[in-house]
This record gives C-alpha cells, sequence and structure tokens, in this order.
C-alpha cells in the first residue's frame, strides 16, 4: 500500500504554556480526498491547517505531505476565510501574486493566471480593483491565486465563510467543478453542517478542550454532485446525522451515536 | 442646484462674506485704530508697492520650504524603513526622533547659526526639523498597520523580508506615507518662514518671508504685514495642492478614500 498522502502521528499543538489546542491527533488523508472539518470554536480546525501549512511547527508528534515535512512543499496553497486580497493590485496582478513570490517566470506566470482566472470565470474582470467587486467575486479571486500554485494540496480555512447562503453554494458548486478538472486533496474548515456533506468525501468532527477527532464519517454520495444533490435524501439524511453528532459534540458528549 | 457648481460656489462665497465682513470691520474701529485692519484697497495697493520684493522674498522661501520638505520626504521614508523591520530599533530610535520635534527651534537657531551660518542652508534644515517628524510617524505606522492575514500569505508563500516590505508593507504603507505628507507640506512653509525669520540671512536678495516681515514689522507697514501672511498661505496652499494630487495619482485606483461616488 502506498504510504497516505497527509500523515498525522501523535500530533499535540499548544501555543506557549497554555493548555493544548490538539492532543495526540493521528490522521492520514488518501491523495484525492476531500475533508472537511467541523467542530465548535476552540477544537483546533484552523490551528490543524496552520501546522500543516508549516506557518507554525507542532509541539510534539510527525507530520508528512507527501512524505515530506510541511513547510517543505511547494505544491500546497492555503485559502483564508477573508478574500486578503492587495487592494493597490488589479485582480491580474493579485493572482500573480504568490507565483511571483517564488519568483516564477513570466510567461509561466501569465499562463497560469490566465488559467486560474478561466477556472474561476474571472476573466472579464482581470483588469479591475478589489474594491469595484463583489464579496463573492473576491473570493473566486482569492481562490484563483491559490490555485495558480497548481497546488496538489489546498487548505481552506472557512473560505465561504462570510458570504450569503446563495453565493456560498454557488461557489461550493463551482469549486466541485474545477476539481472535476484538476487532481488535489482538500482539507476544508466550515461551521455549516451542509456544506461540509456537500463538498466533501470525508468529514471529521472535531471536540474541543483539547482538540481531537471526534468521529471520523465517509461521505458516499457519488461525485458530481450539483444542485440536485442538495435534494438527494441520502444527502438530507447524511446531513441530519452529522448534525446530530455534532451537537452531541458541542454539549460534551463525543460518543453519542446520532 | 447643480452639485459641482455648489462645490466651487461655497467656497468662492465665503470668501466674499469674509472679505466683506473684514471690510465691515475695518470700518467699524475708531478711526485711530484702523491702521491695525487695512481696508481691502490699502492690502491691494501694499500688493503692488511691495510686489517685487514679496514675490522675490517668496520665491526664497519656497525654494527652502521645498528643499527642507523634500528632505524630510527622503530621510522619513529611509528612516521608516529601518524603524519598521525591527521592533528593537524602534524602542532604540523613537525616543531620539521625538527629541528632534521637541527641541524648541528657538534653541536650535543660535546653535545653527554658530554651526553652519545664517542663510539657506540653515532655513533648509530649521523646515526639514519641522516637517520631519509627522512624516517619519505615519510612515512607519503603515508600514507596521498591514493586516495580519495579508502577512501570514506572504510568509506562506515564503516571502523573503525584502519581498514582504517591498511587495507588502511599502504599498500597504502609502496612504499613511500621503497622510504624513500632507502634514507636513502645511508644516513647511510655515517652518520656512519662520526660519528665515531666525535663522535667515539678511544680505539684500537673499532673504525670504520671514526677514521680510521684520522689516515691515519694524517699518510699522501694517497692509504689507498681511500681504506678506497672504503670501505665506498661498505658498501651503500651493504645497497642500500638489501633494494631494500626487496622492490622488497614487491612490485613486484602489484606496477607498478615493471611492467614485457611484459605487
Amino acid at each position: 500500500m502506498p504510504p497516505p498522502f497527509i500523515s498525522l502521528h501523535s500530533v499535540t499543538k499548544r501555543f506557549g504554556d497554555g493548555p493544548p489546542v490538539l492532543e495526540n491527533l493521528t490522521l492520514d488523508v488518501a491523495a484525492g480526498e476531500f475533508v472537511s472539518l467541523i467542530g465548535p470554536s476552540g477544537c483546533g480546525k484552523s490551528t490543524l491547517l496552520r501546522l500543516l501549512s508549516g506557518l507554525t511547527p507542532a509541539s510534539s508528534g510527525t507530520i508528512s505531505i507527501d512524505t515530506r515535512a510541511p513547510g517543505l512543499s511547494d505544491e500546497l496553497a492555503y485559502v483564508f476565510q477573508d478574500a486578503t486580497l492587495l487592494p493597490w493590485l488589479n485582480v491580474a496582478a493579485n493572482v500573480e501574486t504568490l507565483l511571483r513570490l517564488r519568483r516564477v517566470p513570466s510567461a509561466e506566470r501569465v499562463r497560469r493566471r490566465d488559467s486560474a482566472l478561466e477556472l474561476v470565470r474571472l476573466t472579464a474582470k482581470a483588469r479591475a480593483y478589489p474594491r469595484q467587486l463583489s464579496g463573492g467575486q473576491k473570493m473566486r479571486v482569492s481562490l484563483a491565486r491559490a490555485l495558480a500554485l497548481e497546488p496538489r494540496l489546498l487548505l481552506l480555512d472557512e473560505p465561504f465563510g462570510a458570504l450569503d447562503e446563495m453565493t456560498r453554494d454557488h461557489l461550493g458548486e463551482e469549486l466541485l467543478a474545477i476539481r472535476e478538472r484538476q487532481q488535489w486533496t482538500a482539507l476544508f474548515v466550515t461551521h455549516s453542517v451542509a456544506e461540509a456533506v456537500f463538498l466533501s468525501s470525508r468529514i471529521l468532527i472535531l471536540a474541543p478542550h483539547p482538540g481531537r477527532i471526534a468521529h471520523d464519517f465517509p461521505v458516499n454520495l457519488p461525485y458530481p454532485r450539483n444542485h440536485q444533490t442538495r435534494r438527494d435524501p441520502s444527502y438530507l439524511q447524511l446531513v441530519a446525522e452529522v448534525s446530530a453528532r455534532l451537537r452531541a459534540v458541542e454539549e460534551g458528549d463525543d460518543t453519542a451515536a446520532a | 442646484m447643480n452639485p459641482r457648481l455648489l462645490r466651487w460656489l461655497l467656497p468662492v462665497l465665503l470668501a466674499v462674506l469674509l472679505l466683506a465682513g473684514w471690510e465691515t470691520l475695518h470700518h467699524l474701529l475708531p478711526t485711530s485704530r484702523r491702521f491695525l485692519l487695512p481696508d481691502l484697497a490699502h492690502l491691494g495697493a501694499a500688493f503692488t508697492e511691495h510686489g517685487t520684493e514679496l514675490a522675490r522674498a517668496a520665491r526664497y522661501t519656497a525654494g527652502a520650504a521645498l528643499g527642507g520638505f523634500a528632505l524630510a520626504a527622503v530621510v522619513s521614508v529611509g528612516a521608516s524603513l529601518l524603524l519598521a523591520s525591527s521592533g528593537l530599533l524602534r524602542t532604540t530610535l523613537y525616543p531620539y526622533l521625538m527629541l528632534l520635534q521637541m527641541v524648541p527651534v528657538i534653541i536650535i537657531a543660535p546653535i545653527l547659526i554658530l554651526w553652519v551660518g545664517p542663510g539657506a542652508q540653515s532655513v533648509i534644515i530649521v523646515t526639514f526639523l519641522i516637517s520631519f517628524f509627522p512624516l517619519v510617524v505615519n510612515t512607519t505606522q503603515g508600514l507596521l498597520s498591514v493586516e495580519r492575514a495579508q502577512v501570514d500569505l506572504f510568509r506562506m508563500g515564503r516571502a523573503s523580508r525584502l519581498q514582504e516590505m517591498f511587495l507588502l508593507r511599502v504599498p500597504a504603507a502609502l496612504p499613511y506615507f500621503f497622510t504624513g505628507l500632507r502634514i507636513s507640506a502645511i508644516l513647511a512653509p510655515i517652518g520656512a518662514l519662520t526660519a528665515d525669520y531666525l535663522v535667515g540671512s539678511t544680505t539684500g536678495g537673499l532673504s525670504g518671508l520671514g526677514i521680510t516681515a521684520l522689516l515691515f514689522s519694524a517699518r510699522n507697514e501694517i497692509a504689507a504685514l498681511y500681504a506678506t501672511a497672504i503670501v505665506g498661505c498661498l505658498l501651503g496652499f500651493a504645497l497642500v495642492a500638489a501633494v494631494s494630487g500626487l496622492a490622488w495619482l497614487a491612490l485613486r485606483r484602489w484606496h477607498d478614500s478615493y471611492t467614485p461616488s457611484d459605487q
């Protein structure tokens, strides 16, 4: 059997002398999985993404991405809750920002920028400035900036959390449509059970104090999924089931069955 | 009414009202005190009578103001980059930067006269000292006021320190820099005028508005003094307008303070 794409073994993270934010976390993710992380605040979902990004080191335990330590992989992209676009750059230049930091040659940069903009259907807005865009469009630019890195791992930290429900649903569908055309593994932090079920091939419910995995659910709905999926009885049943488990975790009882 | 027209009309209307008020006030004063507030006709006469003198002094003061201002702009950018790149440097140097602003010009003036002598150089140095502080404070603040998530974005992109400074912090600081520049643009002409008064050269043709004001005051030419004040204000307005134009060029496309009204 090939080694898992992402592997965490007994990972604990604490900040300074504080209590552990994540404790003794062990997790394997295969290439191509779309994993949602859901749980009450304080369960360390965002911290887990930051550990994988290499932005902050684990206090103990081992983490590997494609058999290498995090922070060394060039093939990882991060999408923040805010679009974090640079307001002084137009859309095209924003999409190129990370490629520029990596000193990708100009012709290659332009090719990747154009194809990323095409993926998020914003080619027409290439010359617009962020302030001229709606919240949903800004998030799509942010997604294009990540996709331009041609990542093998996409870390998404509540990327659609600040958007209204309609926009959020549309962007979810677009994200899955892009995934049909590309090969990446995704870790997706969200507060929305419906969003998690709709997007993921697997859902992890995390429990807080200290952060740990309480439940690990496969989502056996076939891809490609679209707005029809949201009316599928097995989709609705899964949403109900995950919601019940999440509520149990929030009430402090992680082992209760649905 | 057309709002664009109103925007021009209202300040003009206010100017007319102020001038009328001035003239009325002049006539309300007892005859023996009217010289304190010369009427508009005398004020106009002062401009024609001392026109060449005022123009030459204004050119000199404008040059000194621009020199000190430009020096302050360049030095403050360099200093801000240093201050923003190290917390240790910041805590070490900050008190001394404040010192620059705190030592009164009246005390610096005689020392400067001893060190570099009276004249343009000393005037420029004093102008620099007066306009430097708001620039360095604002620019440093701007370089440090980058959103945390944007810094994270750069760190995850494994940006070098130079990339983080020049591709992220410097553009983000531009609005702050221009705020500082605008304050300094108001201070610089006043600074140059005061400096001329304190450390200027009295050699004919080489003196600015400060010395000119000193001479008018000694000769009791009240109308000419008012005219000097107006010329000084015009210099300030010109510099502020130039800075506002630069800020518009640099920020209009992206900064919220230039958001078009139809958005």
